[in-house]
């Protein structure tokens, strides 16, 4: 059984002490960058790993409200490296299949592939007219590797206007405690009237391969033996603006052991 | 501490105090009283190498403590906590003894209030580590762990460089 990448995650966000997470703010000049996220279940095995949700949820604003706010161009959130991701015999999907589609049809086309779902919210501003807001659901597919690299689709449609887009999340193995990362840019088309505000993904698959069940997504709790649970940090965001600006917020969890 | 976690894992249940004390906890406050209250960039620029410095020293008193806790000498470990927690509350003391932007107390004030629940919460696990309970020193860590992000939030956008709690350095 050949194991793929080690992914992040020891996390919770369910029960007991889930109440306890919150977002983390920073705030850079007019730029207000909130980050959120946590991994489910929270009671966790203390050795090996179990399937987990993965959810990561971030929102941009600005103090002063300007319109649109400062442009997101990079997205790249490493994830614990406790963790592990496992795609083997999972269907891919490719962008031109689901590219243009509704949520519906590339869910018709691609479902085998899906590994998550979520929601994007864009500021538009284009020449000659007012700003309105675009606001999506997002279905994330998995995608066959490019470069040596994993990747995820996030097929993003909206029906007011009606348009629909993809981003290519490239997933990335590095040394550290955020061993996996995961990241994307604005296609470059874009840059021109997308402006970020608000997205939000929650990556869980768990799925049948030779007989066997397999999960997208697993993590373990590695409390110290005798301890009921372990504090961690569970991901770390970076994201970066227009004019070079970039701001980086960590979140830290908590599991318990089950 | 013998665990039976994988080889990756960590005791980190303590590490979110720990990271608390490298980053926040000041030295020495020379607080030079003004007058007229104080402004921001000023009160910043006085506090935040404060943080920084100390966030050496205090690295110093902890130095090794997550291997203790690792290897089962919660006891030791458990000491260094509570000398780190006595360090943390004369320090925030002295924070909470400078003088104020009188447009910020409000925040500084809530501020000051979660440093001196992190001491609180620092002892508590130190004893609790002492007496080799396990269970309820790893609640007193999830609850340091929340009081951190508190404090965090209490002072964002205020252009701290090192008084921001990042225990992700330390977990």
């Amino acid at each position: 059984m050949r194991r793929t990448g080690l992914i992040a995650a020891v996390l919770l966000s369910a029960l007991g002490f889930a109440a306890t997470a919150q977002a983390e703010k920073e705030i850079d000049g007019n730029l207000i960058v909130s980050f959120d996220g946590g991994i489910s279940p929270h009671a966790l095995p203390r050795t090996g790993v179990a399937p987990v949700s993965v959810t990561v949820d971030s929102s941009f604003a600005t103090t002063d409200e300007s319109d649109p706010p400062p442009q997101l161009r990079q997205i790249a959130i490493g994830i614990n490296k406790d963790g592990k991701i496992y795609d083997r015999g999972l269907p891919t999907c490719q962008v031109r299949r689901i590219q243009p589609s509704t949520i519906a049809a590339a869910r018709r086309i691609c479902g085998g592939a899906i590994v998550g779902s979520g929601h994007v919210q864009v500021r538009v501003a284009l020449a000659n007219q007012s700003p309105f807001t675009f606001k999506g659901p997002m279905l994330v597919f998995h995608a066959a590797r490019a470069g040596g690299h994993r990747r995820l689709l996030a097929q993003v449609y909206g029906s007011k206007p009606p348009s629909a887009f993809v981003l290519t999340f490239k997933v990335v193995r590095k040394e550290g405690t955020f061993g996996t990362l995961i990241k994307t840019s604005l296609p470059k088309p874009a840059r021109q009237w997308a402006y970020v505000t608000h997205f939000d993904m929650k990556l869980r698959r768990v799925y049948t391969y030779e007989g066997q069940k397999h999960s997208f997504i697993s993590a373990g709790c590695a409390a110290p033996a005798g301890f009921p649970g372990a504090v961690y940090p569970f991901a770390r965001a970076n994201f970066g603006f227009a004019g070079g600006k970039q701001v980086a917020t960590t979140l830290v969890r908590d599991c318990k052991v089950r | 501490m013998g665990s039976s976690a994988t080889m990756s894992s960590l005791p980190r249940f303590f590490l979110a105090a720990f990271a608390a004390l490298l980053v926040v906890v000041p030295a020495a406050l020379a607080a030079e009283e003004g007058e007229g209250g104080i402004a921001r960039p000023e009160y910043i620029s006085r506090v935040d190498p404060i943080c920084s410095k100390n966030a050496t020293a205090n690295a110093r008193i902890l130095k090794g403590v997550k291997q203790q806790v690792q290897r089962g000498d919660l006891v030791p470990a458990g000491k260094r906590f509570i000398r780190a927690s006595s360090v943390f509350g004369r320090t925030t003391a002295k924070i909470a003894a400078f003088p104020q932007p009188a447009s910020d107390g409000p925040k500084l004030t809530k501020w000051i209030g979660y440093l001196k629940k992190e001491k609180t919460f620092l002892r508590k696990i130190g004893k609790l580590l002492k007496s080799n309970k396990k269970n309820p020193a790893y609640k007193e860590a999830v609850r340091l762990k929340s009081n951190n992000s508190k404090a965090n939030g209490a002072i964002v956008g205020f252009g701290f460089h090192h008084c921001s709690i990042d225990q992700s350095k330390f977990l």
